[in-house]
């Protein structure tokens, strides 16, 4: 039915919107409304204060030189933290062993990212804190 | 012994075609955006209530800009424009999200959130330019331009959106804006103003206008408001993004003078194009 398309004489009957198009037209309406019920429950409901980062570790695995301790950090608060410093420390028999650090470049509230910090020393043997030591606000 | 144009029955466009039109223009003009890596991070950082009043703008912009200008069928009832900007923001949303995942930088069924956010801000270089394929780049697209004082008003803050919100995120504009003193900011502003104003009337374009009740009307008219919306656009664009927060007065309006050369130019180029 559409065998004389694109002749563009202006004699043609008007095209019409389709209800395809209409049925893709609600779809992209109803996005926005869900995508702003996000915005407001992550302002109202998720997003409160500054930001809230906590450090686990999550795996000690051998590395080429030495051991790779493999952690992530979370940002539970309301606000981008940048330049999260995560610092480690190993200590055995109250004496310090080893230090290790690294910097993650920012952690976006509720977000979580993962990195690793390097010892020669095996870390398992002894006690090791690891802490975030500070950060930037944007 | 049917002559097919005179069929009562109207022409219908494919949705597959109508679709991938939209999701062509949403590539064409968000790519930049999308693979920009302040966006990603300002998806995420930035106030909510900042991020809903840009979805919000997109929205205004996007049906706006179906209803002046049409996007697909020829259709101009109230629902035909509507249904226009809706299927443009879906497809926008369609693409940014696709892009995003394919590229790795979000994984939405892990962190849903983070996808929301970033397709929230990248829907605007988007839903503006799937709306503009389908108005514009389709064959049989529609709307003959009105062109009202009102609309080449519109028009330009539309071509500013588009220009600024290509460079507003970026650190050159703050680093500009550092190193520029007032006078080389107002040699911005002159050299803005007379781009915008040789763009459109005097270095003969295709679809260059002519001068109606002479240059100065023209100027003032058209020109002059052209850059203050520009500027308008530069300015809300830059506190979306966060760099107004912390400096001074004078430093914000030297970064949006600096981001409005572009957007001048994007505005004359959309009186040029649309």
């Amino acid at each position: 039915m559409d065998g004389t398309d694109d002749t563009g004489t202006g004699a043609e009957p008007p095209m019409r919107t389709t209800s395809g198009e209409y049925l893709l037209g609600v779809v992209g309406g109803v996005l926005v409304v869900a995508v702003l019920a996000f915005l407001l429950y992550d302002a109202l409901a998720a997003r409160q204060g500054g930001p809230r980062l906590s450090v686990e570790v999550t795996a000690v695995t051998p590395a080429p030189e030495g051991f790779s301790v493999g952690y992530e950090l979370r940002n539970e608060g309301g606000e981008t933290a940048e330049q999260v410093e995560v610092s480690a420390e190993l200590t055995r028999a109250g004496s310090p062993v080893e230090q290790a650090g690294a910097t993650a470049d920012y952690v976006a509230p509720g977000s979580r990212r993962q990195g690793a910090l390097l010892f020669t020393e095996d870390p398992r043997s002894g006690e090791l804190q690891v802490t975030v030591s500070g950060y930037v606000l944007p | 012994m049917d002559d097919p144009r005179s069929a009562a029955a109207p022409r219908r466009q494919e949705l597959g075609t109508s679709a991938g039109r939209a999701v062509g223009g949403a590539l064409l003009f968000a790519l930049p955006l999308l693979m920009t890596m302040e966006v990603w991070r300002a998806g995420l950082s930035i106030p909510r209530y900042r991020l809903a009043l840009l979805v919000l703008a997109t929205v205004v912009l996007v049906v706006l800009l179906c209803r002046f200008f049409g996007a697909g069928s020829e259709g101009t009832r109230r629902r035909d424009w509507l249904a226009d900007a809706g299927v443009a923001l879906a497809m926008a949303a369609a693409v940014a999200a696709g892009t995003m995942t394919l590229f790795g930088l979000v994984t939405p069924w892990v962190d849903w959130q983070g996808a929301l956010s970033l397709v929230a801000i990248e829907a605007l270089p988007a839903a503006v330019g799937a709306s503009y394929a389908r108005s514009q780049l389709g064959a049989g697209s529609r709307r003959p331009m009105s062109s009202t004082y009102r609309h080449e008003v519109f028009l330009m803050a539309a071509g500013a959106v588009v220009f600024a919100a290509n460079i507003a995120p970026t650190e050159e504009v703050v680093l500009i804006a550092a190193t520029a003193g007032p006078v080389r900011a107002a040699l911005l502003i002159v050299l803005s103003l007379a781009l915008m104003h040789g763009f459109v009337y005097r270095v003969g374009f295709k679809g260059q206008e002519r001068l109606e009740g002479g240059p100065v009307r023209a100027f003032l008219l058209l020109t002059t408001v052209g850059y203050a919306v520009a500027l308008a656009v530069s300015a809300y664009l830059l506190w979306t993004f966060g760099r107004f927060d912390g400096v001074d007065a004078g430093v914000a309006l030297t970064q949006a003078v600096v981001l409005a050369m572009p957007a001048s130019v994007g505005a004359a180029a959309a009186r040029l194009i649309l």
